[in-house]
């Protein structure tokens, strides 16, 4: 747990372009709300390995929104249930459930519809809003810490250094 | 910044295909273990299947030489085919649904013999099926109505004639004595000659003598006649007393004559030689059999009650993070397993049948269409045609229903053992058959029937059929049969039918029991009185020449009498 905070620190520190990891961090929630056999995952599949998406970021992402989600459960569900239950839309989710692909990505399971809908929601304002705070992170916070006496001392030191050594080995 | 992964693009476009295409190549073998495993499991023996092979447009998998082994013997296979053609609906597979649009099967063989013995899961213990048979048969070993030795039944008799011959004798002893006595005083020449001398000196008298001697010889003359007239009157009642007496002898020898008559006539009625006990010999020996097939009816009911039974679909608790699944209208509606159609060929030992099969549905209620399986088999070994057909209805699983009914045209039956044992051992040496049967079962009742004529019927035993006992009677009467019917109805509780067999071999055989039964009354009478007629033959000759001496005595005492008489009134003149 810890080595995957100092990894996503040192990621979030690192040059890598803040595109890739918020696109990483938004594929990796929408994969961890969705249920593995779902539309939205195998999009995600195919998103991650045709676009440059930080995998690194993508699996922190995905495991930490896993976690949230499995909590997060009952509320898909019961957004999942209202919309296949929604009358406007029951033709189409009709047309869907005969055809047997729709049927075979589970798309009428209220866990799938509800992080599907989750997801076309939170999607866009994930990306964005993990993209400026990354920016902001980067521009403030690790700025402000490069300049401060404790990262010279730190970084200077040689105790410190063989700890960072070993730790690395370590983990 | 490129926000395309070409590296990632590259590899998506060829390693998909490669996977895909690696899948082809590998889906026969998986799919050949995974059935091998499913199916080994379901039968409770080892699957083996030669080969799969799967072609994708349109989905259709191939399988090539399955055996599946017998777990009673491993040695054998239960069924086997050579191949089986599956032509599978993708679109249905997508949706969880396994629906065979049309299966064919090739040379479907039961009972084949395997190279190497099929390894058996889980043995079951060998159901002990319980005999339900009654064993009627016992009743043809039934002393009681089988014909009594004549010896025996002599011996054990409580018989007239030895009384009837001892009244005889002691009658002609007391003739014989009584008539002695008549003899003795007929024979009394002194007593005669005595009359016969004062007789000629009352008359020299007479005849010389003056007038005072004629009166004296007259007196004399009056007191002779006096005494004759005695002896006449002695005669008289000799004559009643003889007559009495040969009377009684008569009567005495009449008895004793048939005295063995009567005792052929109560022994005749001593025992029951009847075919009353006979009614319903079709039962008697063919109830065996028919329960046999009984028996092996409710073992496959057994075997199919799982699928009859009424398994009401239960709500499966849903994890909460599974979600649950929202049912929207299906515009197409399929059960989860359906073979839509399928044709095969069975090899059996009989002959190849063609069988076909349409809507084997694990929900019929989905397509409210039954499951039909029909197999027929034409110019087989043994007979013209045979048809099999079964139809499972369980659209209402509260009321499920099947319908099974086997018909047979002209088949030839060659030494098929009717009933066995040393009881009565009936075999049909030749026959043919038509039958036709039907049986519907409505939840957990029957009704059922079944209708056959046997026809150029012949049968034949081993068995002694000029015998006189009740089994070898029956066999010489099934020896004239040439053809019957048979009709059997069953109806009630499924393992526990009512049974009902009709026959019109019952009249048949019990006319020709009938005629039998007289023939063996008459020669057994014959017999009889043949035995009797030899185990008194002795006494009857002595009986017949006491009375035959008796006879000649009673005239020779009665010439006398007359002889005497006639002298004697010749003395009274």
């Amino acid at each position: 747990m810890i080595s995957t905070i100092s990894k996503l620190f040192r990621l979030l520190s690192s040059d890598i372009e803040p595109s890739q990891l918020s696109l990483g961090i938004t594929l990796g929630f929408i994969a961890g709300l969705s249920p593995v056999l779902s539309s939205q995952s195998l999009l995600v599949f195919v998103l991650l390995i045709s676009l440059r998406v930080n995998v690194s970021i993508f699996v922190i992402s995905f495991g930490l929104i896993s976690l949230i989600a499995y909590l997060a459960d009952a509320l898909l569900i019961m957004i999942g249930f209202s919309v296949l239950n929604m009358p406007e839309l029951s033709a189409m989710f009709t047309d869907m459930y005969n055809i047997g692909l729709w049927r075979f990505l589970n798309f009428n399971n209220t866990v799938a519809m509800g992080s599907l809908v989750v997801s076309i929601v939170a999607a866009v304002p994930c990306y964005f809003l993990s993209h400026y705070l990354i920016v902001k992170y980067r521009s403030s916070v690790v700025e402000k810490w490069k300049q401060s006496a404790v990262f010279n001392y730190m970084k200077n030191s040689k105790l410190i250094g063989k700890v960072a050594s070993i730790s690395e080995k370590v983990s | 910044m490129k926000l395309i992964r070409t590296k990632g693009l590259i590899s998506l476009f060829i390693g998909l295909p490669l996977l895909i295409v690696l899948l082809v190549f590998l889906s026969g073998p998986l799919l050949k273990l995974i059935l091998e495993s499913q199916l080994g499991s379901l039968n409770g023996a080892e699957v083996n299947i030669e080969n799969v092979d799967i072609s994708y447009s349109p989905l259709t998998v191939t399988l090539s030489g399955l055996q599946a082994t017998d777990k009673e013997t491993p040695k054998k296979n239960i069924v086997s085919f050579d191949k089986a053609l599956l032509e599978i609906k993708s679109e249905s597979l997508l949706k969880g649904k396994f629906i065979i649009s049309d299966m064919q099967l090739e040379t479907v063989q039961f009972s084949t013999q395997r190279k190497q013995s099929g390894q058996v899961y889980n043995k079951e213990t060998a159901e002990q099926e319980t005999q339900e048979k009654n064993n009627q048969q016992a009743s043809f070993a039934s002393g009681s109505l089988d014909v009594p030795d004549i010896n025996e039944l002599i011996d054990k008799a409580d018989l007239k004639s030895p009384a009837a011959f001892k009244a005889f004798e002691e009658q002609a002893d007391k003739t014989k004595k009584s008539w002695k006595e008549v003899e003795v005083f007929l024979e009394d020449k002194k007593k005669w000659d005595g009359y016969k001398q004062r007789y000629r000196q009352i008359k020299a008298e007479y005849k010389k003598g003056n007038t005072k001697k004629r009166l004296k010889a007259l007196k004399k003359l009056k007191k002779l006649n006096k005494e004759i007239k005695f002896e006449l009157k002695i005669f008289s009642q000799q004559r009643k007393q003889l007559k009495a007496d040969y009377k009684n002898l008569k009567q005495a020898y009449k008895a004793a004559k048939n005295a063995p008559d009567d005792d052929l006539d109560i022994m005749k009625n001593s025992y029951s030689l009847n075919s009353d006990n006979l009614e319903n010999i079709s039962r008697l020996i063919f109830d065996d059999k028919i329960t046999g097939y009984l028996v092996l009816a409710k073992k496959y009911y057994k075997k199919l009650q799982p699928y009859l039974e009424s398994d009401e679909e239960e709500l499966v608790a849903v994890e909460r993070s599974q979600g649950k699944f929202v049912l929207f209208k299906d515009r197409d509606p399929e059960p989860d397993f359906l073979i839509e159609e399928a044709s095969f060929s069975a090899h059996l030992p009989s002959g190849v049948f063609q069988g076909k099969a349409t809507d084997i549905a694990s929900d019929q209620a989905v397509q409210n269409k039954a499951s039909l399986i029909q197999l027929r088999g034409e110019k087989l070994k043994h007979s013209k045609a045979e048809e099999i057909k079964l139809v499972l209805d369980v659209r209402n699983k509260k009321i499920p229903q099947v319908k099974f009914s086997y018909d047979i045209e002209a088949r030839n039956i060659s030494n098929y053992k009717v009933a066995g044992g040393d009881t009565l051992p009936l075999v049909m040496k030749s026959a043919q058959l038509d039958l036709n049967s039907e049986v519907n079962l409505i939840k957990n009742q029957v009704k059922g029937h079944l209708n056959s004529h046997f026809s150029h019927v012949s049968f034949a035993s081993n068995k002694d059929t000029s015998g006189r006992s009740l089994s070898s009677i029956i066999a010489a009467a099934f020896l004239k049969v040439d053809a019957f019917k048979i009709d059997a109805y069953a109806h009630g509780k499924v393992l526990k039918p009512k049974l009902k067999i009709k026959s019109d071999i019952d009249n048949k055989i019990n006319k020709l029991l009938k005629v039998r039964l007289n023939q063996i009354r008459e020669e057994y009478a014959l017999e009889l009185k043949e035995k009797l007629k030899n185990r008194y033959a002795d006494k009857l000759g002595k009986i017949e020449n006491v009375m035959s001496g008796l006879d000649k005595y009673k005239k020779d005492l009665e010439a006398k009498q007359n002889a005497l008489e006639s002298k004697l009134n010749k003395y009274k003149k």
